[in-house]
């Protein structure tokens, strides 16, 4: 953010450009649904219109195209910068972004590497870790956020984006670690609130898990995923009512998240309340009706309803969409037991056992 | 404004009807003379076998039903058609009668509310039936006439009536978690409209023995008490696509004229208890033989067993058939009938009995006792323990190491009731039990039922995802860990099938020795149908077992089964084909060990090396080679002395226990006949490897 305000002499205030810009670098790494309420990321600046050099006006040109999501052409503005201007180093960082915008993720990594040559700029080790990790390497892109901390450690995204990397490594205290700085630095950072959350829950500590979600809710209560978390935490902490209540706010907010119809379905069909979860899975398949899970959870509820036919008509379909669905198998063989199909039953469970359903074997017990 | 008037009348009236008691007085039926003189007559006729008792209870109902249809509002008459009720298998039916009767003179009986405590509980209405009982026992304590009644027993009243108040405790938790089960009812060739019950079956289901009151019982009488056939004892097979076929009765040789009920059956179905009544020293218990395909006169299992004038109701077989689990009401026990255990002795005849003790026996009533195929866990009924109402069916597992039975279990509503539930066996494999009742769907009264037991609920397993990662789009799946299903699997394994002549595949008639390996002894003999040729043995989990099947004139067939404690159930149907006495004829010993790597025979071998030297005794002309065989693994020629030497251990051996060398031979074959595929690089199994390695018994002269 801060090769803008270097640029103290340009006239043209492009707030809104700026937002974009600085934007990319947070978000890239994600289609994230919910990322552009990410309001820590506005940077106020001044870009000012100058005629001191040709390089200068190509550099404001190309943000002013990136502005106007106009990627192609912000790209030739800035090639045109650097060839006017090889030792350039905020064009090479803002064509990295602009390269990365485009997807071409080798080509944003080289002119962020030109950068660091340049400046060691945190700013682009930080963008290079994400161009990383879009490519798919996470270690690198741990390396450079690590490098990212080291030139600024007060970098509160590299620290939140390090953690994630630890929590898709399953190194959940690791991640808890990060988060901790990252809040510590930015101590109204919505995201890291969640996501440490997510890593306490992973440790099945949901009381904890619970306390960061509420945190993440008093810095922004119009996060709906947020709100689905805490659902699942108390759902797992086995305050079924509670989590009705939160998947409810989330579904409140987005009324298309078939994840929280999903998860406020199986809080109900855990509350005994089927009639409820009925309810809210056919909505999920309403909105998606490819989503498997639902079929499945669906099934489970046709189960306990005494509707073994119907159940066994879900987890078919559930089947269809995912031929390796081990507990659709496993659930599909539970129906047909009390259809006393018993060799379909044992068909399925064989089936689940094979697809690594946890908990299958027991049910074959029967089964000659 | 007439009609309107008839109408507040006629609601006035009906709303009345409940409260006010319509005596059998012509006075109150002066408009039907003919119908008050018909109705009058059905009641005379019901109080005439009223008064005879509950035994003829369910005979009165018919006449009483007439005169409450003429007058349904007399208290009297609705007391005791619920009194009849209660004592006929339609219990269903007395609640409404004894209801009423109360709501019509709250005074009808001071037995109404002791009745009424009886209908709510075989309802399941817990605490109405607590509530009435109570009101009884009030009305009892302070009923001076009771106290000065010398042939009133307090106490007993007293602990019958905690007895049953205590049973609704015990039914109100119990029916919270009932079992999951099939309840199917076994069909016409089994049951008829009369009355079937008391079944048992082999341990692999493929026999079913089971006691009726059907017409043509065998001397065609009819049993004066109860005005039915006497009970006699039927059979039938598992037919080929699963179903029963048709009960036969079992044969004259068994059934006689009086009453013939069946009581316990061997695992393998070739042997039963009979329980035979009235004429025998106040009921006794006998044995019946399957010889070929007819059944042995039942012969009296000894006076260990049957005591003088005592009533001996129930036995069973435990798998070795060594041990005898009987029921006797004799003195000495914790009260009633209690369940008694004997041992066979040396002779074979019964000794050693006691009683199971007080873990399995209480003050009340233990019946229909079944010992399950794996030796261990043993299923009985009783009125004690945590019964639910008359007799509850409990299961009790008995731990050999620390000499102890576990406190007995009730099996759980809905095979139990508040019913007498008795009579109840279980299939080797613990998946099917078959019991008696009476349901309003039945074929007939009584009829017989197999229960499948499902087990706990099989969860079903729901799967959801989050978006844990703010800024990660795609949701993460929660991880999922199915909750465990508790299974209980029968700890045994049935081996079965049929034994005939190799050549000629005739069926054959032939001893079935059980050996338990460890402890060097013959545990059990059977026999496999001389018909059929079927054998059945149940081998209960935790020993390493030999199996010998001999004939006269035919070599013996060897069979090793090691069951560790752990193994799952299982049934392994084993054809054996005897091989007749004849020179180049050869055998496997299958229950010779020697040491790992080593020719030195291990002591588990004794029995079958036993075996041997006894047929080189019978057969004093008998030349035989024994010969070594290994697997593949090592090296061929490491294999091939190893074999020798094995093979020369086990002529050693019978030399020293005093056969002639000139009549042994010992030969080493290395891996040079394999039986399977397994030969040096082809990946087998440890079980494969296992058929390679063994020591063959060849006749060389006879």
């Amino acid at each position: 953010m801060f090769i803008f305000r270097d640029i103290i002499n340009q006239k043209l205030a492009m707030k809104f450009l700026l937002k974009k810009t600085l934007l990319l670098g947070v978000c890239a790494i994600g289609l994230s649904f919910s990322c552009f309420s990410q309001a820590d990321s506005v940077v106020q600046a001044e870009i000012i219109d100058s005629d001191s050099t040709l390089a200068d006006k190509h550099y404001n040109s190309g943000i002013e195209k990136f502005s106007s999501k106009l990627y192609k052409d912000a790209l030739a503005d800035f090639d045109k910068a650097i060839e006017l201007k090889p030792e350039f180093e905020k064009a090479f960082y803002n064509r990295g972004i602009t390269k990365h915008e485009l997807k071409d993720f080798n080509g944003a990594i080289a002119d962020f590497d030109k950068s660091i040559e340049l400046t060691k700029n945190p700013e682009s080790f930080f963008s290079r870790g994400q161009a990383k990790y879009a490519l798919g390497d996470k270690e690198a892109a741990l390396t450079d956020y690590t490098a990212a901390i080291a030139a600024n450690n007060n970098h509160a995204k590299a620290y939140y984006y390090r953690g994630g990397i630890k929590f898709e490594n399953n190194d959940y205290q690791a991640a808890i670690d990060d988060y901790n700085e990252a809040i510590r630095v930015k101590k109204d950072y919505a995201y890291a609130y969640n996501d440490r959350g997510s890593a306490k829950r992973q440790l099945e500590d949901y009381q904890g898990a619970i306390y960061d979600y509420q945190k993440a809710l008093n810095v922004d209560e119009n996060l709906a995923f947020v709100h689905n978390n805490l659902g699942s935490a108390m759902r797992k902490k086995g305050d079924l009512q509670g989590a009705i209540k939160a998947y409810s706010k989330a579904i409140g907010l987005d009324k298309d998240y078939f994840i929280a119809y999903n998860n406020r379905g199986s809080a109900r069909y855990d509350a005994g309340d089927y009639k409820g979860a009925l309810a809210d899975f056919d909505k999920v398949l309403e909105l998606k009706n490819d989503y498997a899970y639902a079929l499945n959870n669906r099934a489970a509820v046709k189960f306990k309803m005494e509707d073994y036919n119907g159940c066994v008509e879900d987890c078919s379909k559930a089947i269809e969409l995912d031929a390796n669905y081990g507990y659709a198998y496993l659930n599909r063989g539970n129906a047909k037991e009390l259809l006393r199909d018993e060799k379909g039953a044992c068909e399925d469970w064989h089936k689940a056992i094979e697809l690594g359903a946890d908990g299958a074997k027991a049910h074959t017990s029967a089964c000659l | 404004m007439l009609k309107r008037f008839t109408m507040l009348m006629l609601v006035l009236l009906s709303g009345g009807l409940y409260a006010q008691n319509v005596e059998f007085d012509k006075a109150n039926f002066k408009e039907d003379k003919e119908g008050f003189k018909e109705a009058k007559n059905s009641l005379k006729l019901g109080d005439e076998l009223y008064e005879q008792g509950p035994t003829f209870y369910k005979d009165a109902i018919e006449h009483y039903e007439k005169a409450n249809t003429f007058n349904p509002n007399n208290a009297e008459l609705n007391y005791k058609l619920g009194d009849c009720y209660l004592s006929s298998m339609y219990k269903y039916k007395a609640l409404p009668y004894l209801e009423k009767a109360v709501k019509l003179n709250p005074n009808v009986n001071t037995k109404v509310h002791y009745l009424l405590g009886m209908a709510y509980h075989f309802d399941m209405e817990w605490d109405k039936a607590i509530k009435e009982y109570s009101l009884y026992r009030s009305a009892v304590q302070k009923d001076p006439a009771n106290a000065q009644n010398p042939y009133f027993n307090m106490q007993a009243v007293m602990d019958e009536l905690k007895l049953r108040i205590d049973q609704c405790y015990n039914g109100r938790e119990i029916v919270k978690t009932p079992i999951r089960v099939f309840v199917d009812n076994l069909g016409e060739n089994i049951n008829t409209p009369h009355n079937e019950y008391g079944a048992v079956i082999s341990a692999d289901e493929s026999v079913i023995v089971f006691t009726s009151r059907r017409p043509g019982s065998t001397g065609g009488k009819l049993d004066p008490m109860i005005n039915e056939p006497f009970e006699d004892i039927y059979i039938a097979y598992r037919q080929d696509d699963g179903t029963w076929g048709k009960a036969q009765n079992v044969g004259e040789t068994v059934n006689t004229d009086d009453h013939d009920a069946i009581s316990g059956i061997a695992p393998d179905g070739q042997r039963f208890y009979v329980y035979m009544g009235r004429k025998n020293n106040g009921g006794d218990l006998y044995e019946s033989v399957l010889n070929g395909d007819v059944w042995s006169k039942p012969e009296s299992l000894g006076k260990e067993i049957n005591e003088k004038d005592y009533h001996e109701s129930s036995a069973c077989y435990s798998p070795d058939g060594n041990t005898l689990y009987f029921v006797s009401d004799k003195p000495g026990g914790q009260g009633g009938h209690d369940i008694y255990i004997a041992y066979k002795d040396e002779k074979g005849e019964w000794s050693e009995t006691k009683n199971l003790g007080t873990t399995i026996n209480t003050r009340f009533d233990e019946e229909a006792v079944y010992m399950h195929p794996d030796g261990k866990t043993l299923y009985f009924s009783s009125k004690g323990h945590n019964s639910m109402g008359g007799f509850d069916i409990f299961s009790s597992v008995y731990d050999a190491e620390a000499d102890k039975w576990s406190e007995p279990k009730n099996i759980g509503y809905p095979v139990n009731t508040t019913e007498d539930d008795v009579f109840f066996v279980i299939s080797g494999s613990g998946r099917h039990g078959y019991y008696t009742s009476v349901t309003n769907d039945g074929v007939g009264l009584r009829d017989l039922y197999m229960v499948t037991f499902l087990g706990p609920e099989k969860p079903m397993v729901l799967n959801n995802e989050d978006n844990l990662l703010a800024s990660v789009a795609a949701p993460v799946k929660e991880t999922v860990i199915a909750p465990e299903v508790q299974v209980k699997e029968a700890q045994l394994t049935i081996l079965k099938g049929v034994v005939s002549d190799y050549l000629s595949k005739e069926v054959l008639g032939a001893d079935i020795e059980i050996v338990d390996n460890s402890e060097n002894k013959v545990i059990a003999t059977f026999k496999s149908n001389s018909s059929t040729g079927k054998y059945l043995v149940s081998l209960p989990a935790g020993k390493n077992y030999g199996i010998a099947v001999k004939k006269e004139g035919y070599l013996f067939h060897s069979e090793n089964f090691d069951i560790p404690n752990t193994a799952a159930f299982q049934t392994v149907e084993k054809d054996v084909e005897l091989k007749k006495l004849s020179v180049g004829s050869k055998i496997v010993l299958r229950n010779i060990f020697f040491d790992l790597d080593k020719a030195t025979l291990r002591p588990e071998s004794t029995v079958e090396l036993n075996r041997l030297i006894k047929l080189m005794a019978d057969v004093p002309t008998l030349k035989i080679e024994l010969g070594g065989h290994t697997d593949s693994r090592g090296s061929d020629s490491y294999n091939q002395q190893l074999s020798e030497k094995r093979a020369k251990a086990v002529v050693d051996y019978l030399t020293n226990a005093g056969v002639a060398a000139s009549r042994l031979k010992s030969a080493g074959y290395g891996e040079t006949q394999l039986v399977n595929k397994c030969s040096n690089g082809v990946k087998c199994s440890d079980e494969q490897h296992q058929e390679n390695r063994r020591t063959e018994f060849k006749v060389l002269e006879l």
